[in-house]
């Protein structure tokens, strides 16, 4: 008795260091995603029942939303943690001195604000005064500028381009504290096997750098997914919804088309795929992990 | 290789910087204006996107001046900020006493909670106080109340008319004597003034509200029946005189009278700063660009004297430029937070009758930060030849103006879509004005 007595009094401390961070997870976390399912649910007259979803279903834009958001997740990722590597091995491996200057550079674009970088480059992809079209230009090639913000064939890259441009900076940095994680002995070894120039690093660097690839590949997902700012302040979604993602889809039906309940629905769609991206990527993570050990 | 283990702290450093930055940025800009004032003075809060800091400032002086007795708090906010601190407030039931509002959706979407304004306008201005407001306000600020509810729940303090402006020493550079009176002049022109070296016709049209106002300046001339009642929610929008003013437009973007990449461009900052930097030739604006009179040393800004105003022109043979186009640019409506205390609601009344017609909206006129909606107010300052034309051939238009305003949101969505998907050639003006139409008549059957 004395004993099952002292084990939950250590239990109710415990809960009781616990309730703190559990307060702040059910009001801050918990309680907005329930209250959002529920706001989801409720139709344009106050009916209960998922006639937002099966609205969401035959709304072109939402599937415009939604392939656009797929875009940007695979892209982002992609782009981002393929150049991030790439420069970071460059610092690291070949640049001998001002490392640190580059590291900086680079970073640099992570600390200007969205709106900022929106109008910059706004103003660099414009046709008739923009930046590059005066490049263009001075090579005789100014009819042959593309309005890339303008076409909805290429908008959407066009915006992901400058969202690649700014987050590089942050996958270089990580891939450079990972490197500095590496053994060198480890690296000296490989060497005297033979691996030397790109077999050390398919075989030895990348390999040891998996879990920052994996993390950063959840933080890529998860600024993809919520991306809003640069996309608002460079096409408003436009040209003709052509650049709307779950993110920008979910403010014009709440914020300007004042239909709150839909665009619960579709913040929905977009807590669904992010966490079903994020899982799948700590599954290929767990499987990889478990497969090397 | 030259890590060290100090990289590892330099990349602290460089990340705890950054985070510093970006805080610093964060929270920049949207502290409560306000100024000293007596011992328990009736506070009231005001929450809008308009107008501009500064001139808020010199209102919210001038009325606590006349007022010893009130204390306004407002928060000045860009327009996306501010509409989702206004949704969060209706949440949490902490509303502003008083809010800006635009007429129409905005209006419609706060309206249970705003109070009543027919009754206390005839109390603040006398019963007749209508005659105080030009129709095609008084029309607006009613836009889209339920059947049969002919109150108003916002009033509006300023007044705009959207039109064309053009720049004179561009004209002139391009050999042309003056604004273009027909649309074959106006391709022609364009074609001048891109020899010349300027932007011919510069249009945002990634910012949806200037491709709706152009496409209705247009439309003014083809169906103007049809515009008044596609602004009002009726489902017009595949009628003859609508589709041929959809040409129009299209022809705006495949005759290259719109810059290359008008689709990815900004109406502010990027347009209107390079009107002002005397690289465009012609671009739709309205009564609002007089604050630049204010805003700028340059002597042919600052009086107005190198720019020029004419209506969009006639788009038929043998018809008429754009009429009078134009409305409330922005108003304010006493919410239901002000009813809580005798005291607030008269403060509150009090405030909405200076911004209005007082001291606070003398300040605004003296700023030209647009027309004033309430007839007979006038700039205090002596302006220029040159302005004074242009603002007095304003106020004569505002009498007989023609709505601006789209009442239903995803109406004026749709119609978004449709006229970039026609500058975009991805939409034939037959086929965009059919989506538009089929979402008018699915929001009539809707409501």
């Amino acid at each position: 008795m004395a004993a099952g007595g002292s084990s939950r009094r250590a239990n109710a401390g415990a809960w009781l260091y616990v309730l703190p961070a559990l307060l702040v997870f059910g009001v801050f976390i918990a309680y907005p995603i329930i209250a959002n399912i529920a706001s989801s649910l409720v139709g344009p007259h106050g009916d209960v029942g998922v006639v937002n979803y099966t609205d969401a279903a035959h709304d072109a834009v939402f599937w415009i939303a939604l392939r656009n958001s797929v875009l940007w997740v695979v892209l982002c990722v992609l782009f981002e943690t393929a150049i991030g590597f790439v420069l970071a091995l460059a610092i690291e491996m070949y640049i001998p001195r001002g490392q640190a200057i580059f590291r900086t550079i680079l970073f640099l674009p992570m600390v200007i604000t969205p709106s900022v970088i929106a109008l910059v480059f706004t103003t660099i992809y414009a046709p008739d005064y923009g930046l590059l079209f005066g490049a263009f230009n001075a090579v005789g090639l100014a009819n042959a500028f593309p309005a890339v913000l303008g076409d909805p064939a290429t908008a959407t890259y066009a915006v992901i381009a400058v969202n690649v441009w700014q987050w590089c900076g942050f996958f270089v940095l990580m891939y450079c504290v990972g490197m500095a994680q590496i053994d060198r002995e480890l690296l000296s070894a490989a060497a005297i096997d033979g691996a030397v120039g790109f077999a050390r690093v398919r075989y030895v660097i990348w390999p040891l750098l998996r879990s920052t690839t994996i993390s950063l590949a959840v933080l890529g997902i998860i600024q993809a997914l919520q991306q809003f700012p640069l996309i608002f302040l460079m096409t408003e979604g436009g040209p003709a919804d052509s650049t709307q993602t779950l993110a920008t889809y979910i403010f014009q039906t709440g914020f300007v088309l004042d239909k709150m309940h839909y665009a619960s629905a579709v913040a929905v769609v977009l807590f669904a795929f992010s966490l079903a991206l994020i899982m799948l990527q700590y599954r290929i993570g767990r499987a990889e992990r478990t497969a090397h050990a | 290789m030259t890590i060290t283990a100090s990289w590892t702290c330099r990349a602290r450093a460089v990340l705890l910087s950054a985070a510093l930055a970006t805080a610093s940025l964060a929270v920049t800009g949207h502290s409560p204006i306000s100024t000293a004032r007596a011992a328990d003075p009736t506070v009231i809060t005001v929450w809008s996107w308009t107008p501009v800091t500064p001139t808020m400032t010199a209102m919210i002086a001038a009325i606590e001046k006349a007022h010893p007795d009130i204390q306004i708090k407002a928060t000045i906010s860009p327009h996306p900020v501010y509409s989702v601190s206004l949704q969060a407030a209706v949440g949490s039931g902490n509303m502003p006493d008083i809010i800006g509002l635009s007429p129409g959706a905005e209006t419609q979407q706060y309206r249970p909670h705003l109070l009543k304004l027919g009754a206390v306008a005839a109390g603040l201005w006398g019963a007749d106080w209508q005659k105080n407001f030009s129709p095609a306000l008084l029309t607006e600020a009613r836009l889209g109340n339920p059947a049969g509810d002919t109150d108003f729940y916002a009033l509006p303090q300023e007044a705009q008319l959207n039109n064309l402006w053009y720049n004179i020493p561009a004209f002139k550079k391009a050999g042309l004597d003056g604004p273009p009176k027909t649309l074959d002049e106006l391709v022609a022109d364009a074609e001048k003034l891109r020899a010349a070296g300027f932007i011919p016709f510069y249009q945002g049209a990634s910012t949806g509200t200037f491709d709706v106002w152009t496409f209705l300046q247009i439309a003014l001339q083809t169906d103007q029946e049809g515009v008044l009642a596609g602004e009002r929610g009726e489902p017009v929008w595949d009628k003859p005189g609508m589709i041929e003013a959809a040409h129009v437009w299209q022809r705006l973007f495949t005759d290259h009278v719109f810059q290359p990449g008008a689709l990815s461009a900004l109406q502010y900052p990027t347009g209107a700063n390079l009107f002002a930097a005397g690289r465009v030739g012609i671009i739709s604006l309205g009564s609002w660009w007089l604050q630049q009179t204010g805003l700028s040393d340059q002597p042919g800004l600052k009086t107005m004297s190198d720019y020029g105003i004419f209506s969009f022109p006639a788009v038929r043979n043998g018809g008429a430029a754009t009429p009078p186009f134009g409305g409330v640019d922005f108003g304010w409506g006493i919410t239901d937070t002000a009813s809580k205390s005798p005291a607030e609601l008269a403060a509150a009344k009090i405030v909405l009758k200076e911004f209005i017609s007082g001291v606070g909206e003398q300040e605004a006129l003296n700023q030209l930060n647009d027309l004033p909606a309430f007839n007979g107010k006038t700039p205090g300052q002596t302006m220029p030849p040159h302005l004074t034309e242009v603002y007095d051939s304003y106020i004569k238009q505002l009498a007989s103006a023609h709505p601006h305003v789209i009442g239903d949101p995803v109406i004026n969505q749709s119609l978004i879509s449709g006229l970039q998907a026609i500058g975009a050639g991805s939409m034939t003006p037959e086929a965009a004005m059919q989506a538009v139409q089929k979402t008018a008549l699915a929001q009539q059957k809707a409501n």
